[in-house]
């Protein structure tokens, strides 16, 4: 049987990657309502909205 | 350091949110109700919604206020890996996407997904699915209900069965009036409010907090959050997935916007909704780990997110929160009062019982449903059953109809009876999984055995099934 | 956690102090939370045993009780091959539903047309 302690199983996440997921993820809401506006805008316009 | 049992708004500004905002919904689901005039439209907003309602309403109905409320407490609880592993619900949403364009070419006329069923594998399929969805869609709009009912009394001190009643009202009322074309009008709006609302909160919060101390902290005194293999975060991530495939895949919800919208629309539309909805776990939950460092005492983890909204944003945060709530909440029951019913009356009603589908009458039926299935979910969030539990206890349910979908879509050698087996094998192993090994397996084992029932039967099928059937 | 005061001492004028240390002995520890409040949440230990203890201090910092008797917690988690092998069991699965449904798509889109006129 393994002796596989549970400590081994630790990998510490970057503070630089903890950082940029939550930037990123701060982005990429943003842009999703951008996203958003501009697709009705688009959709309004074209007489394509529903 | 703030107590976290207190509520952030006064009452009175609860109940004037919730009044400005329901008779909003209302008022636009009147309004855009006056746009279907053939039964197809009040049920699928007569099949040509484009690409920006579709993206909305997609992303918009899978936020739920477990999105925005549960994703802190993932937070808290299974740290950084944790959030991730709650976005990966946005994968059911990317792969549908193909699944959508393979629905509309075999179903042009189709309405739900029980029809598919139907057609696809016979009676019997047909008849376990329908159990297997209702069960799901009744504990998941209950677990709305009761969300609602809770969150408007933690956040407002509105009592819980005033707020219940409030939330449900509003959604049957507007869903009544309007159909399909209110839910999605509605959605859009919902959707807005909710990415500029996670925006403005997680913006906040990351300006007002070093996030290096609050990094060094967590190595200190949380380091599990920040382990890239903490166990309970891994095993979430795929059983969360799977769950979520079985969510997406079988659900009259995800169907009939399938079919609400344009055929050439539909795949990227669920497709940008994925990817609208993938940051929104993590923006929102972030903001547990900023607690202490804001000076935030977490006591009942449930109301972190509102606390530190309340926090950094003050009274406006709190009003924030309520809304972003209330919205996502929203935005789930409208579609969930809608498709169910749909599914209820095409499936139960006018093939089973053998309705009359006279357009009148049909849609007057439709109304009935709405309200039947609105004061069902009333009486049980009444009685404060916790339909949560069943929720999660859905998911191997839900998960096991994963492979008869995506076989009976592209293969035609997938057999009726096959897809009966890996429906039941799956439910009652994935069941079984649950209660004896853990709720992190229920969803895979479910789906991973109703994938090998469906592969193995494969080779054993002499017919192969002409598509043409599905074109009812 | 929660801590209750033993007297009947009204508690609105306290501060309370948790301390966490991985020994009995609290020789090397730290303070997980100082504030009015009785409960905090604990979340994101490491596999292992830790110790706790609660002080109440008055106004002034005036120490108000001594510690409380120790609680003991132990940390354990789910075994490592459980974890290995049902990630591996996901992964697997997830790959193969994502080639069907990818392979499913690029054929039928090579399919003629399935419902002519």
């Amino acid at each position: 049987m393994s002796n596989l302690h549970v400590a081994e199983l630790f990998v510490f996440i970057p503070f630089a990657v903890m950082k940029w997921m939550i930037y990123l993820s701060l982005a990429g809401v943003g842009l999703g309502l951008l996203i958003l506006i501009v697709l009705f805008i688009r959709d309004w316009k074209g007489g394509q909205l529903w | 350091m703030s107590d976290g049992a207190i509520t952030l708004l006064d009452p009175r500004l609860g109940w004037a949110l919730l009044c400005l905002f329901g008779l909003l919904w209302v008022f636009l689901g009147w309004y855009w109700g006056r746009r279907a005039s053939s039964v197809d439209d009040f049920l699928l907003a007569g099949r040509k919604v484009g690409l920006a309602l579709g993206t909305a309403t997609a992303m918009a109905t899978w936020v739920t206020s477990n999105t925005v409320m549960l994703a802190p407490v993932f937070a808290l609880e299974k740290g950084l890996w944790g959030m991730v592993a709650y976005s990966t619900a946005s994968f059911g949403l990317f792969l549908f996407a193909p699944l959508s364009r393979r629905i509309r070419t075999l179903m042009p006329e189709g309405h739900t997904s029980g029809d598919f069923m139907r057609l696809r594998y016979g009676k019997w399929a047909w008849y376990l699915f329908l159990v297997i969805s209702m069960v799901y869609s009744v504990a998941w709009l209950v677990s709305m209900g009761t969300a609602g009912g809770k969150l408007m009394e933690t956040l407002a001190g509105i009592p819980y069965f005033h707020g219940v009643t409030a939330i449900l009202l509003v959604c049957v009322i507007y869903t009544l009036f309007g159909g399909m074309y209110a839910v999605i009008g509605t959605d859009f709006i919902q959707s807005a409010i909710i990415l500029a609302g996670v925006l403005l909160v997680g913006s906040l919060v990351v300006i007002r907090t070093d996030l290096r101390a609050l990094y060094d902290t967590m190595a200190v005194e949380q380091p599990s959050l920040i382990n890239a293999l903490m166990p309970v975060a891994l095993l979430s991530l795929f059983n969360n997935m799977f769950f979520g495939f079985g969510e997406v895949f079988h659900n009259n919800v995800w169907w009939s916007r399938a079919h609400a919208m344009r055929a050439e629309v539909a795949p990227r539309a669920f497709f940008l909704s994925g990817l609208l909805w993938f940051p929104i776990p993590i923006a929102a939950g972030f903001i547990a780990l900023s607690a202490t460092s804001l000076g935030v005492n977490v006591i009942d983890p449930n109301t972190v997110g509102p606390l530190v909204a309340g926090q950094v944003l003050g009274k406006l945060g709190a009003v924030l929160v309520f809304v972003v709530v209330f919205c996502s909440l929203a935005s789930s029951i409208d579609s969930l009062l809608a498709a169910t019913s749909d599914l209820l009356l095409q499936d139960l009603g006018k093939k089973i019982l053998g309705i009359s589908s006279e357009p009148s009458r049909f849609r007057l039926y439709s109304k009935f449903i709405i309200i039947l299935l609105g004061f069902l979910t009333w009486v049980l969030c009444a009685l404060e059953m916790d339909l949560l539990q069943i929720l999660f206890l859905s998911g191997p349910l839900v998960a096991s109809a994963i492979w008869p979908i995506i076989a009976g879509l592209y293969w035609n050698r997938a057999h009726w009876l096959a897809a009966v087996l890996a429906m039941l094998l799956g439910s009652a192993l994935g069941l079984w999984a649950y209660f004896q090994i853990g709720w992190y397996t229920a969803s895979l084992i479910s789906a991973v055995v109703s994938m090998a029932v469906i592969f193995v039967s494969v080779p054993f099928c002499r017919q192969t099934f002409d598509w043409k059937k599905l074109h009812e | 956690m929660e801590w209750d005061l033993t007297s009947n001492h009204d508690p609105s004028n306290l501060t309370f102090i948790l301390q966490q240390s991985s020994d009995a002995s609290f020789d090397s520890s730290i303070v997980r939370y100082e504030g009015p409040d009785q409960a905090t949440y604990l979340s994101g230990l490491a596999a292992g045993n830790y110790f706790f203890r609660v002080m109440a201090e008055g106004p002034q910092s005036a120490a108000l009780s001594s510690w409380s008797q120790p609680f003991e917690l132990q940390v354990v988690f789910v075994g490592t091959h459980q974890v290995i092998l049902l990630s591996l069991i996901g992964l697997a699965g997830f790959t193969i539903l994502v080639v069907s449904i990818m392979v499913g798509h690029r054929l039928s889109q090579r399919e003629p047309k399935v419902l002519s006129s």
